[in-house]
């Protein structure tokens, strides 16, 4: 009786390994040829570890004080042993706020993309699937948040509320689903074409079965791509708002450590200060950049190398 | 001296899973105002072979081995500009997609000129008397000609690359499915016109197509392709009369006429082989409801078996008995029951 | 003929598409339309095949597709079993869904990628509520057997790409199958396979009927396969039923003009025949702005003034064959 049963469960996960579809298997694939793919997944993965154990890693408290053997406040001294990317202005240990910063700008990158893609691919779904008045309502709402610009909002925004992560990932939120949305509901709108989408219908399938068993698989590998790319946007526009000094106070921000080497009048005589935090996030944008440019690739036929 | 000549020609595709062999030692000739049509099911190469004729192969497409010899010249052998010259002034196509390769921007009239100046040293006037005088042979009034892509019906933008093709006065013409994506009544009136040209310009034409009843319609002779290789060439009275190839038969009992009651159709069980794979023995084999041990192992090759009629089969004393049998549903049951036990896809 | 029970009743159904036209609606109260059907009228009775052939644009997948309920009506009535499309409860709705089923055109897209075979004809099973696995294995294994994928086991785990054109469209027939539906809509469901595998399909449809008793409606632009398959066929011009009938008296004995120009038009596979040739203009009228009177009549080489009053009301011609031109074949003017 049950024979048939584990036969067909059996049978299945074999066959699911054997569909060439795997976005995954064929970005894997993708690492051994595409040596910028293989860099990005390591420099990332780098980040990522650094980001979890930042507070083992980060060797001093960032707000501290470190004074010399002369009772000194260690004032702007280069990198050394002791302080690997140096001091800033008022003795304060670099090294420890660029790793505590790196947390800041993956859990605003994170959440913020999961946020962005979680609204904006249901919106695009929905939009795309159902079409007409309800497509019209949402894209018109989506054209609404299209022409709100980004920096002026976070600053009301913060001043309203006040300077968090929290808020500045509700902004880049708010103002970033829009973008996914209309990448979704254009997929949608040609995979809702589809005849597998008629022949589904007139199984008898409903709106909502059709949305999450026939559509969704389809178009998660293009979320997939959008939030690769929303992740680097989240950390860009957060280090941006930090630099313009909306930051979150009680959080390290490499944005932030770019503010105070700014604003202190430091930026040109101490090096250090801007370019520890400076590489970081370049380097950053850079490793995410590559991992979602290969994803790319394997996800657009017309990117696809033979 | 033939128009064209191919001989011993073979392309391969190199592909990611890799090679391809999609013609393989295809050799025939084209004599000057003969129209020869090429048929076989997707797949089989005759796309291919069409390009290769306009050297128009895609990037991962090479001319491994043979000849393409035109007008005396080898087409396989010349450079870019020797090719560009070619195009157009000798050898025209004429492709099932070529509608959609109008540009939206310009008017029909003006791609026209601006592609008879590209190929000869017509002045502007010259060439646009020349447009509108092929618009009216192929049936478009010549104030089409200031029309935009968009503003005409499939048919019509059609007929304007078919004029477009012409207008050179090419002496070859080759016809990749010109009409598959028209209606029927406009897809008749089109192969029409472009046999109706073809004769008054006494240019030769090939004609690719899967549908066998459009070549018996317009084509002298026929050529059957099957997974790269030439399976038959005939006359096409004879080949429709009498089909001596076992694909060939197979083929006629596939094939729905509008004039036939009552004759159960029949289908060849089985795909055509993978090409990606080395082919051993007759292409045919695993579909041939008459295969020994012979075809297993030796590929046949292209014999004259009658006067102009040629066949790929080892077996041309057994023709007779060949025809009998291939009208009987059994014998293509069997095909399936053999392909089934073999464990290939029997269907 | 008349003794026969009525499966599939359409009645004076209408299918019109607003066309939008940009800002300018806005300000306008003047609304445009493509007929895309326009008041048609015919019968499938049960266990026949109705062959529905036309040009692009003459309807005929529409009419296909409401029949299925992939799309609404303008106007007018499909009774389907003695039962108004019109009026029901969204149960009534599901449980006669069920009863019509459809195999679609292009067997590459018409299969989800994502699934395999089995998933992809569970699929149906499922949604009306079948439970049971080892129920539904069973079941999915005796429709592939129906639809002659045989070794069914050796199939049943692949995924679409794995598998020839012939045999995704065995699946789709499968699927269509597998709620033992009374009514088939089968559009197109030979024409982007190879020559030498169609006469499977088409053959596999007429034992759905012959075994089965499955009635369908068979929509296709290649009048040699539905002279193969149908047992009475309806010829569509823009919208318009001209002509209905018995399958070989259509295409023996043509009425309507048009179909005499649609049949002279098919290619013949026999160097020895000559195919008649009537002379018309190729191209389709504008079908915003349609022709007064016998849509037909622009092109038509016998049009006279008369015909701008037709109506396209059938006319019995001969016994079981109803035209809508207003002339019968053995009397058809001279012409303009």
């Amino acid at each position: 009786m049950n024979a048939t049963a584990d036969v067909i469960s059996d049978k299945k996960s074999s066959g699911l390994g054997k569909n060439p579809r795997g976005v995954m298997r064929l970005f894997l694939q993708n690492l051994r040829r595409d040596k910028l793919a293989l860099f990005g997944v390591a420099i990332l993965i780098f980040f990522i570890l650094v980001g979890i154990f930042a507070n083992v890693i980060a060797p001093y408290e960032p707000s501290e004080r470190h004074y010399n053997a002369e009772r000194q406040i260690r004032r702007l001294e280069g990198p050394s042993s002791e302080h690997w990317f140096g001091t800033t202005d008022v003795g304060r240990d670099i090294f420890s706020q660029v790793v505590l910063g790196t947390r800041t700008a993956l859990l605003v990158g994170i959440l913020a993309a999961l946020l962005v893609t979680l609204v904006g691919s249901s919106v695009g779904i929905i939009s795309g699937y159902f079409g007409g008045i309800t497509d019209s309502i949402l894209m018109r709402i989506v054209d609404f948040f299209y022409a709100i610009p980004f920096i002026p909002f976070v600053i009301v925004l913060s001043a309203v509320l006040n300077p968090s992560i929290w808020n500045i990932i509700l902004a880049v939120s708010l103002l970033s689903w829009r973008t996914v949305a209309r990448m979704v509901r254009s997929q949608v709108l040609s995979i809702s074409k589809r005849p597998f989408i008629k022949a589904a219908k007139v199984s008898g399938a409903g709106d909502l079965r059709i949305m999450f068993k026939y559509i969704l698989p389809n178009v998660i590998p293009i979320i997939l791509l959008e939030m690769a790319f929303m992740v680097n946007w989240a950390i860009m526009a957060e280090a941006s708002v930090a630099f313009l000094g909306f930051g979150d106070p009680d959080k390290q921000s490499w944005g932030q450590i770019l503010h105070f080497s700014f604003v202190t009048g430091n930026s040109r005589n101490a090096w250090w200060w801007t370019a520890a935090p400076g590489v970081a996030i370049v380097l950053l944008l850079i490793s995410i950049f590559f991992v979602a440019r290969a994803l790319e690739e394997v996800i657009d036929p017309r990117l696809r190398r033979r | 001296m033939s128009l064209l000549e191919v001989n011993n020609l073979s392309i391969d595709y190199i592909t990611g899973e890799g090679t391809l062999r999609a013609v393989d030692d295809v050799s025939f000739s084209l004599e000057q105002g003969e129209s020869l049509g090429l048929v076989g099911e997707s797949g089989c190469g005759k796309t291919t072979l069409a390009k290769s004729m306009m050297r128009l192969l895609p990037d991962n497409g090479f001319i491994k081995a043979g000849e393409i010899i035109f007008k005396g010249d080898d087409i396989v052998k010349k450079d870019k500009e020797g090719i560009r010259k070619l195009r157009l002034r000798d050898i025209a196509m004429i492709s099932q997609s070529a509608m959609n390769s109008l540009n939206p921007v310009h008017t029909v009239g003006d791609q026209l000129v601006e592609g008879i100046r590209a190929h000869s040293n017509a002045t502007k006037a010259e060439a646009r008397k020349r447009a509108e005088e092929v618009f009216e042979i192929i049936g478009l009034e010549a104030k089409r000609l200031n029309s935009y892509p968009h503003q005409m019906s499939g048919g019509m933008k059609q007929r304007a690359i078919i004029a477009m093709a012409l207008s050179l006065n090419p002496s070859l013409i080759i016809a990749d499915e010109p009409t598959t994506a028209l209606d029927v009544v406009v897809q008749d009136k089109i192969l029409k016109k472009i046999t109706e040209i073809q004769e008054h310009i006494k240019s030769s034409m090939i004609f690719i197509t899967h549908d066998i009843s459009v070549v018996s319609e317009l084509c002298e002779s026929i050529i059957v392709m099957y997974a790269g290789r030439v399976m038959e060439k005939a006359k096409t009275e004879v080949f429709f009369k009498t089909p001596f190839h076992p694909y060939s038969l197979g083929l006629k009992n596939a094939f729905p006429s509008i004039l036939d009651i009552g004759e159960e159709l029949i289908s060849i069980p089985g795909a055509p082989p993978n090409l990606m794979e080395e082919q051993v023995g007759c292409r045919f084999k695993a579909r041939c409801p008459y295969r020994t041990e012979r075809c297993q192992k030796d590929e046949p090759q292209l014999k004259q078996v009658e006067e102009g009629h040629f066949m790929a089969c080892h077996y041309p004393e057994r023709i007779g008995e060949f025809t009998e049998k291939a009208s009987k549903r059994e014998t293509w049951e069997a095909v399936r029951e053999r392909l089934i036990d073999e464990g290939g896809d029997g269907i | 003929m008349m003794n026969k029970e009525a499966l599939v009743q359409v009645k004076n159904l209408k299918k019109y598409y607003q066309i939008n036209r940009g800002i300018r609606q806005l300000f306008s109260e003047e609304k445009i339309y493509v007929k895309a059907i326009d008041d048609i009228s015919f019968t499938i009775n049960k266990g026949e095949i109705l062959g529905l052939a036309g040009e692009s644009g003459s309807g005929k997948t529409t009419t296909g597709e409401i029949l299925v309920r992939l799309q609404d009506v303008t106007d007018g009535e499909v009774i389907f079993d003695g039962h108004d499309f019109m009026y029901e409860t969204r149960e009534e709705e599901k449980e006669f869904r069920k009863e019509i089923q459809m195999v679609f055109q292009d067997p590459y897209e018409t299969l989800n990628p994502r699934f395999t075979i089995f998933e992809t004809i569970a699929e149906p099973l499922k949604i009306y509520g079948m439970k049971d696995k080892d129920e539904i294995y069973r079941r999915v294994l005796e429709v592939l057997q129906i639809a002659e994928l045989r070794p069914a086991e050796q199939y049943i785990f692949r995924y679409p790409h794995e598998l020839s054109g012939g045999q995704r469209q065995r699946v789709a027939i499968a699927r269509g199958i597998v709620l033992e539906p009374k009514f088939l809509v089968a559009d197109e469901p030979v024409s982007m396979l190879d020559v030498s595998i169609r006469a499977d399909i088409l053959n596999l449809l007429k034992d759905l009927r012959d075994k089965m008793g499955l009635t369908m409606l068979y929509v296709s632009h290649d009048l040699s396969t539905i002279r193969y398959l149908c047992d009475r066929i309806a010829i569509m011009y823009l919208g318009k039923i001209v002509e209905i009938g018995d399958v070989d008296k259509v295409i023996s004995n043509p009425q309507h003009p048009y179909t005499q120009v649609l049949l002279s038009s098919v290619p013949v596979a026999d160097p020895d025949y000559r195919r008649e040739s009537i002379e018309i203009d190729d191209e389709l009228p504008d079908q915003i702005n349609l022709p007064e009177g016998c849509r037909f009549e622009p092109r038509c080489p016998y049009a006279t003034e008369e015909c701008k009053k037709c109506d396209h009301t059938l006319i019995e011609r001969e016994e079981g064959q109803w035209s809508g031109c207003i002339y019968s074949a053995e009397d058809l003017p001279s012409g303009k």
